[in-house]
């Protein structure tokens, strides 16, 4: 898609660019787009090789680099949510739908909604009393998902739209094979095209949130009240302890050990046990600390 | 009760980590044994503790609720409110408040990784809620592993999206506020006050009139309420 076709501000193109995609500063999707409002942002901009064009002010349109494509207006992070929101309709952007597959061996409670259009569920699942199963659900043979789940919640992917209305992220959910889902847990559909995806034989208990395109490895055991922020990657054989908080856009390696009420917010190795309850910078806060 | 004491002396460290349990043989078996088990145990006469259920009078109940009528008792005058699901082998006393979206007697979180595997135990015991109790909403109450009761006692305050364990035992008159995570097997005493957001991990004593502050992590036995209490 060109910048010049999307915009609502035509005289605010600076230099015209493709995008295929629509992100942040931190993130690394394919062509993206994403917004600018301070010299920080521009810095980051130049050490993202995945940014294809940037909506900005006249000001910080200078400096911008000249790979990408600019569009200079006057409120670039309501311009940006404009964008999403034109998005979420464009066929381009959006998974197509299907008829429902429904396996005949699944047992369904009476009292669960199944979304009329675009859900997979494969064989032996167990959907239990009042779940919600929406659109671009994909759920595979052995999964358990227990009473009052969420599947396919919807939540705007980067802010809510100018004026207040909310968009349907057309993204979807994928349940990979017997995964299990405690009572009461909420999962989000990932943004344009993605998924968020429960690795094989993954557990998770009670209360818990799995933000909008996360991906969790196989053979991860999560604790009650777990909750998840968005485009997060974890790996295989992950433990996580009660009540902890994962901060957007972090890499979780394999075989880690979270323990009970952490918060983390950076990014953690292979085979490491986490007892952080900082979401400082451990080091930074001993600073601030001493120099108090 | 007998099982109940194999089944935490067997996982106990110093039998489950021994390079015994390690070897690949009894990996395999055990994993067979634990496959047989979650097979056979739920058709044994172990889980059936509440046969043939009961109603009391004076109960309001939502036409949302869903609960297993055959095998939950309900005592009189109780209050259950929309969306609320009731699984079987629950007891529940009289005048017991239970909020929206409260989900009693689920299938508990326990897992084993064995041999590359991850494989559940199932669950058959049941849950107890005294008189006067008051359940918020969305809370989570888990059944027991063997034929033992999760415990909430006599008026007893459970805030909103909280999360009691399998096998906990909650004395009289305690409060637990919003988004607290109890783990399995604790034993809570009477009029314990336990604030948001708190963590408590598994199998932890809290003796009686215990205090604790929001968001605290909880991780050892509290022998005493010294310092959490302003007249003690």
């Amino acid at each position: 898609m060109r910048l010049s076709e999307c915009l609502s501000e035509k005289n605010a193109i600076v230099r015209d660019g493709d995008f295929s995609s629509i992100g942040t500063l931190f993130s690394h999707n394919p062509q993206q787009v994403v917004y600018a409002v301070s010299e920080q942002d521009i810095r980051k901009i130049a050490g993202n090789p995945s940014v294809s064009c940037v909506i900005t002010t006249a000001a910080l349109s200078q400096k911008v680099p000249c790979t990408v494509g600019i569009a200079a207006v006057r409120d670039p992070r309501r311009e940006f949510q404009a964008l999403q929101s034109l998005m979420a309709r464009h066929p381009e952007f959006i998974l197509p739908t299907f008829i429902n597959r429904i396996s005949s061996s699944v047992k369904i409670h009476p009292s669960a909604l199944i979304a009329p259009h675009s859900v997979v569920i494969g064989r032996d699942v167990v959907i239990e009393k009042n779940v919600v199963v929406n659109e671009q659900t994909i759920i595979d043979e052995g999964s358990i998902i227990r009473s009052n789940c969420i599947i396919g919640d919807a939540v705007a992917p980067f802010g809510n739209t100018h004026e207040g209305s909310l968009i349907q992220p057309p993204g979807g959910v994928h349940l990979h094979r017997d995964v299990d889902l405690h009572a009461n847990i909420i999962i989000r559909r990932a943004a344009f095209k993605g998924y968020t995806e429960i690795g094989e034989q993954t557990k998770i208990d009670n209360l818990s949130t799995i933000g909008q395109g996360t991906v969790i490895g196989k053979h991860c055991l999560l604790c009650g009240g777990v909750t998840l922020g968005d485009f997060i990657t974890i790996g295989d054989d992950g433990w996580i302890g009660p009540n902890v908080y994962l901060s957007d856009q972090i890499a979780i390696g394999n075989r880690v050990y979270i323990t009970i009420g952490s918060r983390v917010s950076r990014d953690i190795a292979d085979a490491k046990v986490v007892k952080d309850n900082f979401v400082l910078d451990r080091n930074r806060f001993k600073g601030v600390i001493r120099g108090m | 009760m007998i099982l109940q004491k194999i089944f935490l002396k067997l996982k106990s460290p110093e039998i489950a980590d021994s390079w015994f349990m390690h070897t690949s043989v009894v990996q395999h078996a055990v994993k067979i044994c634990l496959k047989m088990y979650n097979c056979i145990a739920p058709k044994l006469p172990l889980c059936r503790r509440v046969n043939g259920g009961y109603l009391g009078t004076g109960n309001q109940i939502h036409p949302t609720a869903i609960i297993d009528y055959d095998h939950v008792v309900i005592g009189d005058f109780c209050i259950i409110e929309k969306n609320v699901v009731i699984d079987k082998n629950s007891i529940i006393g009289n005048y017991v408040i239970i909020r929206e979206g409260a989900v009693i007697g689920s299938e508990g979180f326990e897992f084993r990784r064995i041999a590359g595997e991850i494989v559940p135990v199932v669950h058959l015991g049941g849950i107890i809620i005294g008189d006067n109790a008051v359940i918020g909403p969305r809370v989570c109450i888990d059944k027991s592993v063997l034929g033992e009761y999760t415990e909430v006692g006599a008026s007893a305050d459970i805030r909103s999206e909280v999360q009691i364990g399998h096998g906990i035992k909650i004395g009289c008159s305690t409060t637990i506020l919003d988004g607290t995570m109890v783990g399995g097997y604790a034993k809570i005493g009477n009029q314990v006050t336990i604030g948001r957001h708190c963590s408590i991990a598994d199998g932890l004593n809290l003796v009686d009139g215990a205090v604790i502050p929001d968001s605290a992590i909880i991780t050892r036995d509290m022998k005493n309420t010294a310092g959490n209490r302003e007249d003690s």
